[in-house]
Formats: C-alpha cells, sequence, structure tokens
C-alpha cells in the first residue's frame, strides 16, 4: 500500500444521463477533473522502469480531487480494449512537478534525500466513431544525495543489487513514451494495444563512477465484449515486458571494486577492474481476464471482476565486457484477483465502493554456478477498502476513505540461512473535501493517517503516516490552472528520525 | 464466435506456468565437504583443516581431522573453496619407528564441487620445506594508494627454503611475456652462473630485490605513507642505459643484459609472470630453457585471464582479486611453500612484508 494520498475513482461513462444540479460549465470542469484523475492512474502505468509484475492498481493518488465514481475497468485491469469505455472526450493535459524527499531515516543503501521532477503530457482524442488515440510523454528527473555504496536505484527492489565502496550523488533522467490505440471492430468488439517505452540514464559524481543505461517496454494486446445495452463488459488481454539494465561501474585510475548482493545479507566481491559491469536483464508474460455489469437489480449497482496471472524472469550477469559471470536468476510468477462492488446512483452524486484485492505470488532465485536455489519468496497480499463520496448541497463535496492490506511473507536466504515470515498489517485512512468557490474556482484539501508494518530491512516494527494536502484549480479562458502542495511524514516506531516529503505540482488541462 | 474470443484468450494462462525456467530441486547451504588428510601414505589425526572462499563474504571454516584423517564441513553454502593446512604432526620416525618426530606440515588444495551435494576429496600434505630451494616468496606489484600513477616501490622477495645455502651469482630474473618462448626483462646478478660463490643466501633467509632501493614512504613532496621502506634491500634492479634510473650506491645491482631495453624492472600491477632461473641459458632471444628455471610465479588479478607461462610451472594465478594502487601484497601462504599452484601458494596481504612472513 502506498502512502496515504488521495482516492481516485473516474468516471465509467463520463456522457450518462446524469441529471447534474451544476451548471453546464460547472459540469463540464467537473468531467476534466474526473479525467485528471484517471490521468494520474497512468502515472503508474508508466511508473517508470521497473515493470512490475503486476503494476500497482492506484485508488490513491497524490493529487486532491474528491472522488465521485468508482474505479473504471481499465485502471483495474490495464487491458487496453477497455480504455475508449472509460474515456469519451478529446483531452489534452500538461504537469510540471517536483517532490523531495528527505529520509532522515534510513535503510542504508537509501539516499538521504531525493528530489523527482517530471515534465509530463498526455491527450487522448477520439479520432472518429470507431478509433480512440491516446499518448503520453514523459520527462523524468531524479537527484538522488549522499548515497552510501549502492549503485542501483532502489537497493531493496532486487535479490541481485550491485554496490561499489563510496558514497556519492547520483542523478538519474530520461524520457518515457506511451501510446494507446483503441478500434471497435464491430459495435460489440474492441480492441486494444497499448505501448510503453523508456529509456534511462544515471551517472554517479564519484569515483567509483557508475553510469547506467536502461531500456524498458511494455507491450499490451486487449480484446472487449460489450454488451448491447453496455451494461456487461468483458474481455481479455495478454502483456509482454521487457527490460534491459546496464551498469558500468569505472574508476580513475585504480580498479573500480564492486560486490553484488544476493539477497539482503551475503554478497560476492566481484574482480577488481577498470571497468566493472552489470548487466539486468528481465522478461515476462501476464494473461489477464475481467468482468463487469452495471445496474444490477437497482439502478447504479455494479460490479467489477479483473484476474490476471503472470510470470517473469531477471538473469544477472556481472563482470567483465566480453565474458561476465553468471550471478544468477530469478523467476516471480503468481496471480492477482481484484473485486469491486459499486453503488451510484443517476440521480444523485451520492457514490459508494467497496473492492478487494487478492494477490499470490512467489519467487525463487537460482545461483548463476551451480543448479541450487539460493533465494526463495513466498507472498499473499489480501487488501480491502471502501470510498464513500457525499455531496453537500451544490458546492461541496467530501470523499473519504479506508483501507487496509494484510501480506503475509515467507522469505528465505540459502547461501547462508535467513529465515523471515512476516504478517503485516497496513492501513490508512482519509477524508477529502473541496469546495467550489465560484463558478471557475475550486480549493479542496485533504488529510491522511496510516500505519505500516514495513519489510525486515527496514529495522523498525512500524511506521504512522500523516499527510495533507492543499489545492486549487481556476478556469481561464485558455483551459484550468491547477497548483497542488503536498505534506506527507513518516514516525517510524522508537526512532528519534523520521522521513519527510514535499510535493509541488502545476498543471494544465483543456 | 466473437462473444467467446475473450475466453479463448484465457486459455493460454493455462500453460503459461513455469514457461521460463524449471526449479532446481536442491538448495544452496547444504553442500558437505569432506576431506582426507594424508602425509606420506598415513591418514593425519588432529589436523586442523581452514576451509576459505571468495566467492562469498562469509568466514572461513575450521574442522579437525578426526582419527581416520577426516575432516568434515556441513552444511556449507555451494561455492569453490580453498582448502589449507599448516599444522604440526606427530609421527614416528622414519629411521626409527620406535621414536616420534615432529614435523610441520603443510597443503592447500582447491574444492570445485559439482551439482551433487557432497564432495570427497584427498589432500596430500608435505613437510613444510618439501620441494625446497630458492623460491620467490612475495611480490610487491600493485603500488601504493595514490593517484599519480607511483608503483617504483615495486620488489622482489626471495626466499631460501632449503638446509643448503645457495648462491645467487650469476642468476637471472626475468619479466616473461608468452610462455617460455618470450622474454620482457631479463635482469642479472652479478657472478658466474652455477659455480660462483660470491653472493650467498643462508637456509631459512630472505632476499629483497627492489625496483629503487629507497624509503618510498619518505620522499620529498610526495608523500606516501602507504608505500614501503626499501633503502635496506638487499639488491636494486638497475639498468645502465636508463640513465634517469634511481641507483642507491649502498646497494648492490642486478643489471639488465637485454639489449637495447632502456627500462627498469617494472612489472605489471594487473597480472604477469616471474621467473628466476640459475643463468645457465642466457640466450634470452629463444626464450629460458625450462631445466634452467629455479621458481616462476604468475600473479593476476582475474582468475579467468588466459595463462601466460607453462602449467609445470605455474597451474594458477597469484593475486586473484587484488586491487591496483591498493597497496596490497602477494606472499606465500607460508615461507617457501611451493606447490607449483599460485593459486593455493599465495595469499594476499594487505601491506607487505620485505624481508620477513607474514604471520
Amino acid at each position: 500500500m502506498s502512502s496515504c494520498s488521495i482516492v481516485l475513482v473516474h468516471k465509467l461513462s463520463l456522457g450518462t444521463k446524469s441529471k447534474d444540479k451544476w451548471g453546464h460549465r460547472m459540469k463540464k470542469n467537473v468531467i476534466k477533473i474526473f479525467l485528471i484523475s484517471g490521468i494520474l492512474v497512468f502515472f503508474s502505468n508508466l511508473s517508470g522502469y521497473e515493470n512490475p509484475l503486476f503494476p500497482d492498481i492506484v485508488i490513491e493518488e497524490p493529487f486532491s480531487s474528491t472522488i465521485r465514481t468508482p474505479m473504471n475497468l481499465y485502471q483495474i485491469s490495464v487491458n487496453p480494449a477497455l480504455f475508449k469505455n472509460s474515456y469519451q472526450e478529446d483531452f489534452v493535459y500538461y504537469r510540471a512537478n517536483s517532490i523531495d524527499r528527505i529520509n532522515f531515516f534510513r535503510r542504508v543503501y537509501d539516499p538521504k534525500r531525493q528530489r523527482d521532477y517530471q515534465l509530463f503530457f498526455y491527450t487522448h482524442k477520439i479520432l472518429d466513431k470507431k478509433s480512440t488515440l491516446a499518448a503520453a510523454v514523459r520527462y523524468n528527473r531524479a537527484d538522488q544525495y549522499d548515497v552510501y555504496r549502492s549503485l542501483e536505484k532502489n537497493f531493496y527492489n532486487n535479490y541481485f543489487s550491485y554496490i561499489d565502496t563510496t558514497k556519492g550523488n547520483v542523478k538519474y533522467d530520461g524520457p518515457q513514451l506511451w501510446f494507446l490505440y483503441n478500434y471497435s471492430l464491430t459495435n460489440n468488439l474492441l480492441l486494444g494495444f497499448e505501448i510503453d517505452y523508456g529509456i534511462e540514464r544515471s551517472l554517479k559524481d564519484v569515483y567509483t563512477k557508475c553510469e547506467t543505461v536502461i531500456r524498458n517496454l511494455d507491450l499490451k494486446f486487449g480484446a472487449a465484449f460489450n454488451s448491447n445495452n453496455g451494461n456487461v463488459v468483458t474481455g481479455a488481454f495478454a502483456r509482454y515486458f521487457s527490460y534491459e539494465g546496464q551498469y558500468n561501474a569505472v574508476k580513475e585510475l585504480q580498479d573500480a571494486f564492486v560486490r553484488t548482493y544476493f539477497g539482503y545479507h551475503v554478497f560476492r566481491d566481484e574482480n577488481p577492474r577498470s571497468l566493472n559491469r552489470k548487466n539486468d536483464h528481465k522478461e515476462g508474460y501476464e494473461f489477464g481476464a475481467q468482468l463487469a455489469r452495471k445496474n444490477i437489480l437497482v439502478d447504479g449497482l455494479g460490479v467489477q471482476l479483473s484476474g490476471s496471472y503472470g510470470t517473469r524472469y531477471t538473469k544477472i550477469t556481472v563482470g567483465s565486457t566480453t565474458i561476465p559471470g553468471d550471478r544468477g536468476y530469478w523467476v516471480r510468477d503468481g496471480f492477482r484477483i481484484f473485486g469491486a462492488v459499486f453503488y451510484q446512483p443517476v440521480t444523485s452524486n451520492f457514490m459508494f465502493q467497496l473492492f478487494y484485492e487478492y494477490k499470490d505470488f512467489y519467487d525463487w532465485a537460482r545461483s548463476g554456478e551451480y543448479d541450487v536455489v539460493t533465494i526463495e519468496n513466498d507472498e499473499i497480499m489480501h487488501r480491502f477498502g471502501s470510498v464513500l463520496y457525499l455531496p453537500l448541497m451544490n458546492k461541496v463535496g467530501i470523499s473519504s476513505g479506508f483501507e487496509m492490506e494484510n501480506i503475509r511473507s515467507d522469505y528465505h536466504e540459502y547461501i547462508v540461512k535467513f529465515d523471515y515470515k512476516g504478517n503485516r498489517i497496513n492501513w490508512n485512512r482519509f477524508i477529502d473535501v473541496k469546495i467550489s468557490l465560484d463558478q471557475i474556482t475550486n480549493v479542496h484539501g485533504k488529510a491522511c493517517t496510516g500505519k505500516i508494518e514495513p519489510y525486515f530491512y527496514w529495522n523498525t516494527e512500524k511506521m504512522d503516516i500523516i499527510s495533507f494536502q492543499y489545492g486549487f484549480d481556476r478556469l481561464f479562458v485558455f483551459g484550468t490552472l491547477g497548483l497542488d502542495f503536498n505534506y506527507e511524514i513518516w514516525e517510524p516506531d522508537g526512532a528519534d528520525m523520521n522521513i519527510e516529503t514535499f510535493g509541488l505540482s502545476v498543471s494544465y488541462w483543456k | 464466435m466473437v462473444k467467446k474470443l475473450p475466453f479463448l484468450l484465457f486459455i493460454p494462462i493455462l500453460f503459461l506456468s513455469g514457461c521460463f525456467k524449471g526449479k532446481p530441486t536442491q538448495f544452496d547451504g547444504e553442500l558437505a565437504v569432506k576431506i582426507y588428510v594424508i602425509f606420506e601414505g598415513n591418514y593425519l589425526p588432529d589436523i586442523p583443516v581452514l576451509l576459505s572462499t571468495f566467492d562469498y563474504n562469509i568466514s572461513t571454516y575450521i574442522d579437525t581431522t578426526d582419527s581416520a584423517g577426516l575432516a568434515e564441513f556441513e552444511p556449507i553454502p555451494y561455492a569453490d573453496y580453498k582448502v589449507n593446512i599448516k599444522a604440526t604432526a606427530i609421527l614416528p620416525s622414519f629411521d626409527n619407528p620406535d621414536s616420534l618426530v615432529e614435523f610441520t606440515v603443510v597443503g592447500a588444495c582447491i574444492v570445485e564441487p559439482g551439482d551433487g551435494g557432497i564432495f570427497i576429496d584427498t589432500l596430500e600434505v608435505i613437510a613444510s620445506g618439501a620441494e625446497s630451494g630458492l623460491k620467490i616468496n612475495e611480490i610487491y606489484y600493485t603500488g601504493p594508494p595514490n593517484n599519480f600513477f607511483y608503483w617504483y616501490d615495486q620488489f622482489i622477495e626471495l626466499y631460501n627454503s632449503s638446509v643448503d645455502t645457495v648462491y645467487l651469482d650469476g642468476m637471472v630474473v626475468c619479466r616473461m611475456g608468452t610462455f617460455l618462448e618470450s622474454v620482457t626483462y631479463i635482469f642479472q646478478f652479478p657472478g658466474e652462473p652455477l659455480i660462483g660463490r660470491e653472493y650467498p643466501v643462508p637456509p631459512d633467509s630472505f632476499v629483497v630485490l627492489a625496483q629503487d632501493a629507497m624509503d618510498h614512504t619518505n620522499i620529498p613532496n610526495l608523500p606516501l605513507p602507504e608505500s614501503v621502506d626499501l633503502s635496506h634491500a638487499d639488491w636494486e634492479f638497475r639498468n645502465s642505459i636508463d640513465y634517469g634510473d634511481f641507483d642507491n650506491p649502498d646497494v648492490p645491482n642486478i643489471d639488465n643484459i637485454e639489449v637495447g631495453h632502456r627500462l627498469d624492472f617494472m612489472i605489471n600491477l594487473v597480472g604477469d609472470v616471474i621467473l628466476i632461473a640459475d643463468g645457465s641459458d642466457l640466450n634470452y632471444l629463444d626464450g629460458i630453457d625450462i631445466n634452467s628455471v629455479i621458481d616462476c610465479v604468475e600473479y593476476h588479478k582475474s582468475s579467468d585471464a588466459m595463462k601466460e607461462i607453462e602449467a609445470e610451472l605455474d597451474r594458477g594465478f597469484a593475486g586473484v582479486g587484488i586491487i591496483k594502487y591498493g597497496g596490497e601484497s602477494i606472499e606465500r601462504i607460508s615461507a617457501g611453500f611451493d606447490s607449483n599452484n599460485s593459486s593455493i601458494d599465495f595469499v594476499i596481504l594487505s601491506s607487505p612484508t620485505p624481508g620477513y612472513q607474514h604471520e
């Protein structure tokens, strides 16, 4: 579960028969805001260079926007064929944002401070009755300061991490491109194609200088079937993703001295050489199917169900550029089921939804030189939550939500025996208020509290999380401008230090 | 058919599991290594056996042989291990079986387990000083920590592990190229090869051959506190046609005899072959006669480097994993210990020990 931030949902069908009490202009404005919520979901799909096997289904987003609609099927399934059902108006969006995270409390290989900058452009357009096109471009930059030894962007995300002997600053940057095309083959059958491509480079500023070059590719193909009355939607998708990473560690005058970790406790000193390289190759597949039904028994009651199965393979080699040594590989496979029930009658702006997610995956890693298992991890996650939206008068909307997850981990390292069995519970709750000051100006504020029980390598039992968000947006003749500010603090149990995050975002949409 | 399409797409899911790699059936950390220790046909009890690896940051395993001469290590991680033995054994005397004699035995070998769960090997130890003679005991070639390419403090240490005095007269010290046919440098001690008696090396004594016999830790305006003081070296390499070569007048010289060679005896910081020969074959153009070779050591920082010298002279590499400009040195595990496999004969020292053996 991510930190406290607002739960965002989408309006499945923006052109419904909703008898909105707001004025026409206001209604259009609201639609745009809903769309923004949708766009923010793409951030997770564009979430950088990781290619997670099961991308997070983002209920929450770091922008304050009152939640009025349940999640749409594209959001929970990532089936590109369902995009057209969810977004039915042309839209253009620009955003620039910055996040400053100060890790007063940190793990050994975390940076002391990280500043992220992003420039984001997104658009989707209804080309004709049958075709919808969406595209996004994002430029990412992350500056990490005082990184102790790690040559990884996130040391703890890998079983085979790479470190050297120095402390320095690292700058990561690169573009990402995203493209989606939806086509209606018949009135009922939809096809979709989606591609996400990114390149990232980084450089550590002290010797051992380490330059990384990463290429990321994510392809999805999907098909969906709509019933004639639009109440039943079913679909299936296939996903292929690949990731190629290269870490080049060089040292001036002396040889680069690097280490490869196997898990979190055992490492190997690599042969020193003027250029030491780690190659990281990942490849994976995911297949899924989904089903949604609206207006069951009563108007506005609906269910959504999505499931997927996937597997990913990661191979690591380290050493010379010509004949690198095999350090092993790891395989992750598992499945996820996500279900939601929502109620949103067309005669009212009231909305309530419940969701449940079950995720089960299993990791195992093999030694590079011997046919033996070095690491195993079995993880099961149950997650559920609810969101309630209450419109108060015409100008105020309040949403509140609660989310909880239970993660059971069974982690083993076998080179030198280490076992961890965890049964962790994380939760958060929020309340968000949005007020329309006049026909063209809105302000919003959100407060959130939560608790997480982190993994063993955090070396703390739990963390309390508090966050606040404020913002406003105003409609101008050229479009709408929005400004958001976010503050978040993580307070580890029994530690004097904490983790603070400040965020600032400027956005423009029309 | 259209309605069934999404369900047809679901079918591949059923076949996806394990589409990449099969999971191994064995787990790491469950290897058993059993080493029998033998000395002249007898299994040795109560001998401490050390098992260490460069593969992981795990500590050295120690076990003592039982009455059958067996040392067992289990369960341990799958890795390449180096086995070392240096111990005192009490055995019946060869001349008088009724009396007991104390021997210092040494031995080493490499354990390279396969995918099986058990590795069994026999290690034949030798009495310390076996295969005795003049040995290249230590080579310091990496240079001290510095950022101006300073490595002129290199030295080679010889050790006489025999019970007889050996004489350096006319011997040659060579830096080899590719195999014995190729000589890169050849420097010679003064005196007559084989018959000269001017420069003795008593038993159990060290000889330090410095590239430049000076105190490298105390050079004006060039602080190198982690270098080494070679001002009292026994010999100094000298090339009389290298006019910039430092020459300590108090230290005798080993001179270059290669025509046209204008460099001092500088050896590679990454990998090289050092050889000493008795000087009976001075025609270096066709290489060095293997029968004249007294000792030879090949070192390289990488274990997968190409061998540059014949396996009869050295089957391995010393100095695997060493860092250039790290101030580290390589030395035999015990003075003069030589099994003609530098991978197991040598250890890496964090700092050089000219003229004495590390603890």
